[in-house]
């Protein structure tokens, strides 16, 4: 399956100091802090001039193990028309460079780029190389609608 | 994942469902604005396609239509477009208002959402025709539909969205609630 560009922005946030290095490297080379990180995805080509993922980060300090700690985290996707499509966007998490793998206790919201839909939950735990996500505390969604709910007929 | 594509589903996936009844508003005038999703827990598969909502899942529009369950399960086809299933599992309860304002109780163990399209060719021109469903089904009990003027048990019970119409293939059993005064009467269908 082709990762998706959330998945490929997010490693590029917690990759870009290593972004020369393999990821057996990555684990004997200590990371320094880093502060309002920012980075962007482009498209495959004809469209390598758009812009398909912009992600930034407040902070990016290295934790024992090759986990990163991520504050303030915004991954935004767009269209080729440039249009932005979703945002997710958490204070905190950890990520574990050798498992693909981000975690936190904390808040995860994301919702569309017309602001139609949002989801918010607490505690998540994302392993890229499946392609998962699980929200594991007080997940709510909310959808706008124009009328197209179904509705019951006369009994 | 996807963001983009896990949006676009749990939009589809909420508009296609049941949401809440207020016995209060008048159905006629009601105009759902929004529908909200709660539940326990989340897990999204990229891999299979499926959105699963766990524990305590509630959906609501606050207007027409209430729906609970243990499990909410969306699933996706490849490219991203309508889901083909959403199924509700589990202590179904679903509260729904129809056109003339009066709440539908039902309950049911399992309450499964269907799309999907055919080609009608024994027209002239061929047609593409849009099949949505909802059915019922009780496994152990009967599925209930409870509202003013009736109850109902069948097994299963299914509801064809773009007709607008009831189907009960299986066995159901209707008693009308008559006016004060009157004795109630209970008729059977047995297919």
């Amino acid at each position: 399956m082709r990762p998706s560009a959330t998945k490929f922005a997010f490693m590029a946030l917690a990759l870009m100091p290593l972004l020369c290095a393999d990821r057996a490297r990555a684990q004997d080379v200590p990371m320094k802090a880093g502060t309002n990180l920012s980075s962007v995805v482009f498209y495959d080509p004809p469209n390598e001039s758009q812009v398909r993922v912009r992600l930034s980060g407040a902070q990016m300090s290295s934790l024992p193990g090759a986990i990163y700690d991520v504050k303030q985290l915004k991954i935004e996707e767009f269209a080729i028309s440039g249009k932005l499509q979703a945002v997710a966007e958490a204070p905190q998490c950890t990520y574990a460079v050798q498992d693909e793998i981000a975690t936190s206790p904390g808040s995860l919201l994301f919702h569309s780029g017309d602001g139609r839909m949002s989801t918010k939950g607490e505690g998540f735990y994302w392993q890229q190389s499946d392609s998962t996500l699980y929200i594991s505390n007080k997940v709510h969604t909310v959808i706008l609608l124009g009328t197209n709910s179904w509705r019951m007929p006369n009994l | 994942m996807n963001l983009l594509k896990l949006l676009l589903v749990l939009s589809l996936a909420a508009s296609s469902s049941a949401a809440l009844a207020d016995t209060n508003a008048p159905a006629k005038k009601a105009v759902a604005q929004s529908i909200e999703i709660d539940s326990d827990s989340f897990y999204y598969d990229g891999n299979s396609n499926q959105v699963v909502y766990l524990g305590n899942v509630s959906v609501t529009d606050f207007v027409r239509a209430w729906l609970r369950c243990q499990q909410l399960t969306v699933y996706l086809p490849a490219g991203g477009s309508e889901p083909t299933n959403i199924v509700a599992e589990t202590n179904v309860v679903v509260d729904a208002l129809d056109d003339q304002g009066q709440t539908n109780h039902i309950t049911a163990d399992k309450a499964t959402y269907s799309f999907s399209l055919t080609t009608n060719s024994s027209s002239a021109a061929p047609m593409v025709v849009t099949n949505r469903l909802i059915t019922f089904n009780g496994y152990n009990r009967d599925v209930d539909v409870e509202n003013p003027h009736l109850s109902m048990t069948a097994e299963p019970l299914i509801y064809d969205i773009s007709k607008r119409s009831l189907h009960t293939p299986g066995r159901v059993k209707t008693t009308f609630h008559m006016s004060a005064g009157s004795t109630n009467s209970t008729l059977n269908f047995l297919k």
